[in-house]
């Protein structure tokens, strides 16, 4: 396996005049966990579904597990479990019989004693029709079927949308099952916290295109820490460095963002100002996610024309 | 644009509810019957087009092929007479062109009109319920009995979209009137009746399936009974007990009668308060008839093949089995034809010209086998819709998700289309010789016959299947289509002669393109162009397959 799990360069997709993805790059390294992030619309769902074969692209490069995801389909989906992001089964069928199908048309031969433990983690009752569930229990489903034999590439859009946290933290203890073997993760999510959890890579991708990726470390680093501070001395000094921005005061109470890379100067500098009670946080996902779609907030907030929207163009 | 209305309206809910704003169980009735009917504005006025045109073609042919009172007259004395079509038409109680194309489109179109009524109840009760939307709809400031009600209204709606224009199109027959209004209560009456049924099926059983099942057998039921009581005179009573029998009560064209239809209005009325006050004392999506649990494990459900039949397959014997409950009733009353030939001089000079009695039995078997045929390809247009349906939620995307290919997935769809189109003719053809049989049918011929018509209407079915596979692969909205075909084949066999349409029109359906049997001659070149088209045809949408964006990955 040594080959890129997923490599997506420059991949666009129209429907009718809809421009879904345009230009996109996205690439899954091996036994990597790798998180896709965008709003409602932004062309993730797409993505997979190219990457699936289910769809064609227009134009740029797809490659899946080294192979071509629509001429070598059936070879590589045996190598890959997908749970789709609106899980749709067969209302006939109970649960057990699903996930005996999804793994049979796979042609895996599980372990039906792992299949069962995999049913009860995620408590699941068998017998039931598949009728009677909700969706999260749909979900489960998917999911058992998924992760109950090991594959190289697992595809995951937004796995965890329908499931209440316990069940959350399930899966993922789950997944990182499959990653200590050496599985390769595409999770597409909107749950920050399950993303810098779970994942080593994060591409964040609007109206079709991705505008930061990299890992979360690389990402942080191009973003700004918070800093909250006691300050018996007068904080000007600290203002005056370069790297540091919005400087508030509040009594003894100082706030203010660093540069990554002022960080040394920063420390250097309040140590000779009397602080107490220093904290420095690195941004969290969610903030990084906010400042690349920050105008669109914005425009929300001053209530304005939801047209101006840009990242829902589908 | 509320401050502008503010000051002159009290918008507070106190307000409303103090200026006579509905918050009743029926709050918001009408305001869910006009959305009801914007979602049926396209399939309401199509399926009442389609009913309605059955009875204006029928009226024509009736007028073309027998023009003369006396020749009329023939008729009623010889076909009107004969056991056979009083369990399927019912007595032709008078001779005018009006009175025998009521007759001939009959009792049969008032139970279809039953069924489409309650398909539409079913389908904007349980079917919402279902799919979670009635819960939407509830949590807004609609009454409890809103749902249901709008429901039945749009019930009682359909019922007179069907019956106002059957009435006028009777109407305009030279003895039409006064029947026609007769005609028009006839179909009204079994569709409020029908109407009621579905509102309450609907509330016990907790699928949609379920119910248009129920409610369908039920009418179904109702109309073969009253069949019974037809050719049974000591079982005359079975008319009073289906809405279809009061229909046949009211008796158009002999001594109508308005007691049958009032019979009908309040069965449906009555019918539909039970369901009112099942709906007011039961949970949303409960009822009294619960899927029972199944199996935890799949035995050998590894396939595409295994998975296409159990999902679709169920309806292979519930089609096959429903359409040979008609070919039983054929089959045993198919001898009776035979005994009529030597009781009435008049018939056996009618019927020299058909070949005898045997020449009329074999009219009458290739005839209704030709139905179980296009049943055969209406059944494949179903079952390909379905899959259409299947992929529009996501399901295709996940099968394919799996190491299955995509022509792999095309090859267990057309595999179980054929076995579909094979089984449902020769279950059909076994039932009428079963039927036959019972009634003293010759052996071997009551077998072999049937089954031969069977056999010659399987490749016009394989071909309607192959077009809606190939509309599948390249178009999968536009599958239906495909039922042109079928509709065409339907309407060219009764009415194409007699219209005097050109033989290449009537020819456009496959089912023209084959000889009747038993009857007529086979020529094997016909039918093995007809399985290479099909054949032709499920390789062009397995390959529109694979080239295709899936409708939802």
């Amino acid at each position: 396996m040594t080959e890129q799990p997923v490599e997506i360069r420059d991949l666009r997709k129209r429907f009718g005049t809809v421009r879904a993805l345009d230009g996109l790059d996205l690439v899954v390294e091996p036994g990597q966990v790798a998180g896709f992030l965008g709003p409602n619309g932004a062309g993730k769902s797409t993505t997979i579904r190219v990457l699936l074969g289910m769809l064609k692209p227009d134009s740029g490069t797809v490659r899946l597990l080294g192979g071509d995801p629509r001429r070598d389909a059936v070879a590589l989906h045996q190598r890959l479990s997908y749970v789709p992001g609106e899980v749709a089964l067969w209302p006939q069928l109970t649960g057990g019989e699903t996930v005996d199908l999804l793994l049979g048309l796979r042609g895996v031969r599980t372990d039906p004693a792992r299949r069962d433990r995999m049913m009860r983690r995620f408590e699941l009752n068998p017998t039931t029709r598949v009728a009677s569930y909700s969706k999260g229990n749909r979900q489960k489903i998917a999911l058992v079927a998924a992760l109950a034999a090991d594959v190289d590439l697992l595809v995951l859009d937004e796995p965890t949308s329908g499931l209440d946290p316990l069940m959350a933290a399930v899966f993922e203890e789950t997944v990182r099952e499959h990653v200590a073997r050496g599985t390769a993760v595409l999770l597409s999510s909107h749950v920050m916290a399950e993303v810098e959890a779970l994942c080593d890579t994060v591409t964040i991708i609007r109206a079709g295109k991705a505008v930061q990726s990299g890992s979360l470390e690389q990402l942080r680093r191009l973003t700004r820490s918070a800093v909250t501070v006691h300050l018996t001395g007068d904080p000007a000094p600290l203002a005056a460095l370069p790297g540091v921005h919005d400087l508030v005061r509040d009594g003894e109470t100082v706030r203010f963002t660093v540069d990554d890379d002022a960080t040394g100067e920063v420390t250097a500098a309040l140590s000779t100002l009397g602080p107490r009670a220093l904290t420095m946080a690195p941004p969290s996902l969610e903030e990084m996610f906010l400042r690349e779609y920050g105008d669109e907030l914005a425009a929300l907030e001053s209530d304005d024309e939801p047209a101006t929207r840009r990242g829902s163009r589908r | 644009m509320s401050a502008t209305l503010a000051p002159a309206v009290d918008r507070s809910p106190a307000a409303r509810r103090r200026g006579g704003a509905r918050t009743t169980v029926t709050a918001g009735t009408w305001r869910l019957v006009r959305m009801a009917l914007h979602r049926d504005r396209t399939a309401l006025p199509a399926t009442a087009a389609v009913i309605v045109a059955m009875v204006a073609i029928t009226a024509a042919s009736i007028t073309k092929g027998y023009p003369t009172a006396a020749s009329r007259q023939e008729l009623a004395a010889t076909l009107g007479a004969s056991p056979a079509f009083l369990a399927l038409l019912g007595p032709l109680q008078a001779t005018g062109v009006a009175a025998v194309s009521s007759w001939r489109v009959g009792l049969f179109m008032i139970a279809a009109v039953g069924v489409v009524v309650a398909m539409s109840v079913v389908r904007h009760t349980r079917k919402e319920e279902e799919a979670g939307r009635t819960e939407l709809v509830r949590a807004g400031a609609t009454g409890a009995l809103a749902p249901l009600l709008a429901a039945g209204k749009v019930g009682v709606i359909t019922a007179a979209a069907s019956a106002v224009p059957i009435m006028l199109v009777t109407a305009r027959l030279a003895d039409g009137r006064p029947g026609a209004w007769w005609v028009g209560a006839q179909y009204f009456g079994v569709g409020v009746a029908a109407a009621g049924l579905a509102m309450l099926v609907a509330q016990l059983a907790t699928t949609s399936r379920t119910a248009t099942a129920m409610a369908a057998a039920t009418v179904m039921v109702g109309y073969a009974l009253r069949g019974v009581a037809d050719v049974r005179q000591d079982l005359g009573w079975l008319h009073w007990v289906s809405p279809i029998g009061w229909a046949q009560k009211v008796d158009p064209f002999g001594t109508p009668s308005l007691w049958p239809f009032v019979l009908c209005l309040a069965l449906g009325v009555a019918l539909a308060v039970v369901a009112g006050v099942v709906a007011l004392h039961r949970d949303l999506g409960a009822g009294l008839i619960q899927p029972r649990p199944g199996p935890a494990r799949a035995a050998g459900l590894r396939s595409p093949w295994a998975l296409q039949v159990r999902v679709h397959g169920s309806t292979v014997p519930t089609w096959a089995v429903a359409a040979g409950s008609y070919g039983l009733i054929v089959g045993l009353i198919l001898p009776s034809i035979a005994s009529l030939l030597t009781s009435s001089p008049r018939l056996e000079k009618a019927l020299t010209a058909l070949g005898g009695a045997s020449g009329l039995e074999n009219v009458m078997t290739a005839t209704v086998v030709g139905f179980a045929g296009m049943a055969a390809g209406a059944w494949a247009i179903t079952v390909t819709m379905a899959l259409v349906h299947d992929e529009s939620l996501g399901r295709l995307g996940l099968v394919l998700s799996t190491p299955v290919s995509r022509g792999r997935f095309a090859g267990a769809a057309a595999g179980l289309l054929v076995i579909g189109v094979v089984a449902i003719p020769v279950v059909f053809a076994l039932m009428l010789a079963g039927g036959h049989l019972m009634a003293g049918g010759p052996m071997p011929t009551s077998l072999t016959d049937p089954l031969g018509g069977a056999l010659v209407q399987i490749p016009p079915s394989l071909v309607v299947a192959g077009l809606a596979l190939a509309l599948y692969g390249w178009a999968p909205r536009a599958v239906v289509a495909a039922w042109v075909l079928v509709v065409w084949g339907f309407i060219m066999d009764i009415a194409a002669v007699l219209l005097g349409l050109p033989s290449w029109v009537a020819k456009i359906s496959p089912y023209a393109l084959v000889p009747r049997v038993p009857g007529e001659t086979v020529s094997a070149g016909t039918l093995v162009a007809l399985v290479a088209v099909a054949v032709a045809l499920a390789v062009v949408g397995a390959l529109g397959l694979r080239r295709r964006d899936l409708i939802n990955g």
